[in-house]
């Protein structure tokens, strides 16, 4: 009977095909972390960013180890290397290496493994990524087996953070040269846990590193797993899928809260957002219409309802648990004085409600990315509409992710937009380095911006106190001056400044010591079952 | 080989050239530079001409469609920007995935729907029928995803039976299959019933009735196998659907298959990988509708293609 | 033509369809979905953009009948603009498909030769790309918007709609009435719009109400995809995207769009079911 036949066929075909399909170990103890985007690269040097953050980094912490970490607090501690100092020119760090520690691949970790990697991050060529963390160094050399110098081009306040940022974990010379431009896909470091199997996009299984220099990892398997979607996220870690996953949506917390085994880590975040405007654009180059738009907005709402509380209302460009921060101001809601100080600018409401100067209405579009920012979409129409009830039309235009950056950087000519939503999250910590990346005046107005300043905000008294920052290693000194410039870019107003986002995970409940950190990334390398 | 055979395979090499060139025009059109994009956001100028170099984007449209072609038929469909690697490699590991999922989803219409239509057909007015042509109404009715979102809600998340999502054993595979087959189930049992219907009025069936043969007898030697070519027909036409789905679905539940793949691919801009997926779309469903038409000879021994 | 005065045929099967329950429900369906469409800024309760963050996420209530989404909106009143958003791209889409598939199908399968194989041959090409990748790949790079939308349901829909045609043309164009009428000295205009084109009517309508079920199905999937429309427009897949994370706790976001999605194609399906046994029998298919 043929029909039957080709029905058995399908049939038999079909379960081959799943069991063909391999199942997870079992016996083992595994940790699996569900994350919102893919590790794609694992190399220190030439990561983009985008693509791979900040999976790409939390990986790299498991993988890696830096000469100096970050605790839980932000604070430095001293990783692969035991001590260290600086000259008093304050431009060579003498750092003291720890023994007794191999590389995943079996080589020996010592000072010329240090040198190797120093002098890979700093040259442009090779590490094309983080460039203003690294461009200060200048030298590096081995003082003796355990020991190495590295010398900046000037005194380098913020020196630490970057040892201790994402891209400076140490890699195993052999291996990169073993690998050459696969090294990324083949990441060798002194971490606890090194790469076992990886299905590039899909998850990356990571085994116990046997001759791991600390204490003895706890799992014999950590896979990390892509799962974009928040509510599958969640889903899989109530139904035991999972025992981590990351970004979980505020509205999500209280009801994974009610469950008894479930335990969330909510933590104020360094990432903060704002509306950015368009500098270039004759109308928002009035400052009164600028700061009209930071009145119009009411932030403990949309951090209430569109948040349910996990943000921070910020009141200075950093936040509050980033270094260099503190308090330069408010902008407390209030459309009467918005409508006010638009007018005082020259905006009248015309017949149809929109405000109206010199004939032409006001109108602007918002670009806003979707889903790459926590509530990205949702914030925006809200800011859409609080700026409707001042008199203002906004148009939104919703891009994916990937193109966002093209609009973003762009030279000024070529800018679609007249508002942009933005978060930066200053990855090593510091503050000199978020002002700096995104307020420093652009080189050229012919070029692209040369880090974040597509506002092409320019004043030069703030380029002149964050210069003198970058070069003031007495950390308080450094926050006077970093506080100063914080307080004039803050009444320049060249942001509708909004909030400082909570970083929200959710872990077993008996899943212990998973650290968190405010630079969004999730640290497993300690867990304990 | 027949000849008709070979003529559609041809045929079908044809189609899928004429693809690859359409999918080259389109590409090269689009907004947004490759080059911007592979070299990251920090990029200066001159790494971006270089890239631009290395993709030979600085060449003329003509120079860059021959290279294309050829690493096309080299089987070199680029490097997939956000996985860094192959676009083939990536293709290759998402496939057997994707497939597992359309054949189960494949084998549960047909196992479920043919017998369904069949007996809708042979007792139009028992309840049994009447209640599943009616379900198939509904379930022609209800988007994929939504079936996907309610399913995965009550499933996994409500009642913790199934895991809800991922790619792994066969329990992975139960959610997305009855998300996927739900409407094809539908399709199937309603073209069972309606052709099976058709054929029981023809001549020959009365006639083998006349010889004394049982109901079953007829039913399954002399209806059904008529009847599978508008099933088969139908499924056919359906291959698109079925492609489709696994897109949507594959996203929902986070299934690492090629359908997943692509929509990752589409939001991040990769314009090789989804240049090569589209590829491989074309070419399944145009490989799918070969099938169709081979077997329609299976199935109705008046049909050969000489 | 499609007169629908009294005691026309059209108009006797009008009333037969009526009689049936299921097609009396899927007209009821259709015809109810249309009103609200064309209505929609008229029967709308409350401004379906204003916000009122105070009052987010309240339950179904005489105020709200469908409760309030995660900005405060009035969630029935954007169910009902999200009808009209997705009733227009749908019809947008498949009217511009008439358009373009009409008169190319009626000219290829009347007079046949070059441009009948470069038409067909274009439309082909269409066909060997699965329709969702198609709209996929067409919204990325035209980019989030309804005019997105809108030609990527067109670009899908017009090739199988031209292949009908065509062949329905290739058929009547051979009956014995055609070629007398051609022997009698009748234009090649005169015969295509008085004998060719009114006999294909019917079935191409039975095809194009098939055809607007899966063009909605394609519309909202591509929202749910995040491929669709800008906001603060709403469209039905897109709402189910943003109610999401919401659905253990403020279920109705997911259930009152689901439930438009639903009766919607549900109307379309039981409607167009029973054009086609009425009108054309034979037709097993669906697109």
């Amino acid at each position: 009977m043929r029909l039957r036949s080709i029905a058995t066929m399908l049939a038999v075909a079909s379960i081959s095909l799943i069991v063909g399909i391999p199942t997870g170990a079992q016996g083992m103890r595994t940790l699996v972390y569900a994350q919102n985007v893919p590790v794609t690269a694992m190399d220190t040097a030439g990561t983009a960013i985008g693509t791979v953050y900040p999976a790409g980094y939390e990986a790299m912490f498991l993988v890696y180890d830096g000469l100096v970490r970050f605790n839980e607090r932000m604070q430095i501690e001293p990783q692969l290397a035991t001590e260290w100092s600086v000259s008093p020119d304050g431009r060579t760090w003498t750092f003291k290496l720890r023994r007794g520690v191999v590389f995943q691949d079996g080589t020996p970790f010592n000072a010329d493994a240090v040198v190797f990697h120093i002098a890979r991050q700093a040259d442009p060529q090779q590490n094309p990524s983080n460039r203003p963390l690294w461009d200060p160094v200048s030298s590096v050399r081995k003082i003796d087996e355990f020991t190495v110098a590295i010398t900046t081009r000037e005194p380098f306040g913020a020196f630490l953070n970057t040892l201790a940022h994402g891209s400076g974990g140490v890699v195993s010379p052999e291996a990169v040269k073993k690998y050459g431009a696969n090294f990324k896909l083949n990441p060798v470091g002194t971490g606890p846990y090194m790469v076992e199997k990886w299905e590039v996009g899909s998850q990356l299984v990571l085994k116990r590193f046997d001759r791991y220099w600390g204490t003895r990892p706890a799992f014999d398997r950590i896979i990390l797993r892509n799962v974009p979607d928040p509510a599958t996220r969640i889903a899989m870690l109530q139904s035991g899928q999972a025992d981590v996953i990351n970004a979980v949506p505020p509205e999500n917390v209280a009801q994974l809260q009610g469950l008894p085994n479930v335990e969330v880590i909510a933590k104020p975040a360094l990432r903060t957002f704002g509306f950015a405007f368009n500098l270039n654009r004759p109308f928002f180059q009035d400052v009164r219409v600028r700061r009209a738009f930071n009145y119009a907005i009411n932030r403990s709402a949309i951090i209430k309802v569109i948040f349910h509380g996990f943000a921070t209302s910020i009141d200075s460009p950093l936040s509050p648990f980033t270094m260099g921060y503190a308090p330069v101001g408010r902008y407390e809601f209030d459309q009467e004085k918005a409508r006010q100080l638009l007018a005082e600018a020259g905006w009248k409401p015309g017949p149809d409600g929109i405000l109206q100067k010199g004939g032409q209405a006001f109108e602007i579009t918002i670009l806003t990315p979707q889903g790459m920012m926590p509530k990205d979409v949702e914030v925006t129409q809200a800011f859409q509409d609080f700026l409707r009830r001042i008199g203002v039309r906004a148009r939104i235009n919703k891009v994916e992710p990937a193109v966002f950056w093209d609009y973003l950087r762009v030279p000024p000519d070529k800018i679609s937009w007249d508002m942009v939503l933005f978060g930066f999250n200053p990855s090593n910590a510091d503050g000199g380095y978020h002002l700096t990346s995104l307020f420093e005046s652009n080189p050229s107005h012919a070029e692209r911006p040369k880090v974040w300043n597509f506002t092409w905000y320019s004043n030069p008294k703030v380029d002149a106190l964050l210069n003198q920052a970058d070069r003031t290693i007495d950390p308080s000194k450094r926050k006077q001056l970093l506080v100063e410039a914080a307080r004039i870019i803050w009444n320049d107003a060249p942001y509708v400044w909004l909030y400082a986002e909570n970083v929200i995970v959710a872990k077993r409940k008996d899943l212990k010591n998973v650290v968190v950190l405010p630079i969004i990334f999730t640290i497993l390398r300690e867990a304990q079952p | 080989m027949s000849t008709y055979t070979i003529k559609r395979i041809l045929l079908l090499v044809l189609q899928a050239w004429l693809t690859v060139s359409a999918l080259f025009v389109v590409f090269r059109l689009a907004p947004g530079d490759p080059a911007v994009l592979i070299a990251g956001p920090g990029a200066t100028q001159a790494q971006i001409d270089l890239i631009r170099h290395q993709l030979r984007l600085d060449r003329p449209l003509a120079v860059q469609y021959i290279a294309f072609v050829r690493d096309t038929l080299r089987g070199d469909l680029g490097i997939s920007l956000s996985f860094r690697r192959p676009v083939l490699s990536v293709i290759a590991s998402r496939i057997p995935p994707t497939l597992a999922l359309l054949a189960t989803s494949l084998g549960l219409a047909v196992i479920l729907g043919v017998p369904s239509g069949v007996v809708a057909a042979v007792r139009p007015l028992s309840l049994v029928s009447q209640a599943t042509m009616g379900l198939t109404v509904l379930f022609l009715s209800v988007p994929n995803f939504l079936l996907g979102l309610l399913l995965m809600d009550l499933l996994a998340v409500r009642l913790r039976w199934l895991p809800a999502a991922g790619t792994g054993g066969p329990i992975f595979l139960v959610m997305p299959t009855i998300a996927i087959a739900a409407r094809l189930l539908a399709l199937v049992a309603r073209t069972t019933r309606a052709s099976v219907l058709e054929i029981l009025g023809e001549d020959y069936i009365r006639t083998a009735r006349a010889k004394g043969l049982s109901g079953s007898t007829i039913l399954v030697r002399h209806a059904l196998k008529p009847a599978m070519i508008p099933i088969v027909t139908m499924i056919g036409l359906q291959g698109g659907y079925l492609l489709g789905g696994s897109i949507v679905i594959e996203t929902l539940f986070s299934y690492q298959g090629l359908g997943q793949a692509m929509i990752n691919a589409v939001s991040m801009r990769d314009y090789f990988l989804v240049q090569g997926i589209a590829l491989f779309y074309v070419a399944g469903f145009l490989l799918i509708n070969l099938l169709v038409d081979l077997s329609y000879a299976l199935f109705d021994p008046r049909i050969r293609y000489v | 033509m499609l007169s629908l005065t009294r005691g026309s045929v059209m108009y006797r099967q009008f009333r037969r369809i009526a009689r049936v329950p299921a097609a009396g429900l899927g007209g009821v369906l259709v015809a109810g979905f249309l009103m609200v469409g064309l209505l929609a800024p008229w029967v709308v309760p409350l401004d379906p953009f204003v916000q009122d963050l105070s009052t987010a996420l309240h339950p179904p209530s005489p105020s709200h009948w469908f409760g309030t989404d995660e900005l405060g909106r009035d969630l029935l009143s954007r169910v009902i603009l999200a009808a009209r958003v997705d009733l227009t791209v749908v019809a947008l889409g498949i009217g511009s498909a008439i358009l373009l598939a009409t008169p190319l199908g009626l000219i290829a399968g009347y007079f046949r030769g070059l441009a009948d194989r470069l038409v067909t041959a274009a439309s082909d090409l269409m066909l060997t790309f699965p329709s969702l990748v198609l709209a996929i790949v067409l919204v990325s790079l035209l980019g989030s918007g309804i005019s997105s939308v809108v030609i990527a349901v067109a670009l899908t829909t017009a090739p199988p709609l031209y292949r009908l045609i065509r062949s329905l043309v290739l058929q009547i164009a051979s009956l014995d009435y055609v070629e007398a009428a051609r022997a009698l000295g009748a234009t090649h205009f005169r015969i295509i719009t008085r004998h060719i084109f009114p006999n294909l009517l019917g079935r191409t309508v039975v095809y194009t109400t098939l055809l607007g079920s899966h063009a909605i199905l394609s519309v909202t999937a591509l929202g749910f995809l995040g491929l669709g429309v800008q906001p603060p427009t709403p469209e039905w897949g897109n709402m189910l995207v943003s109610a999401r994370t919401y659905l253990g706790t403020a279920p109705w976001l997911t259930v009152f769009p689901g439930l438009m999605i639903i009766l919607f194609i549900l109307g379309l399906n039981l409607f167009g079911d029973a054009l086609r046994d009425l009108l054309d029998p034979k037709l097993l298919w669906r697109p």
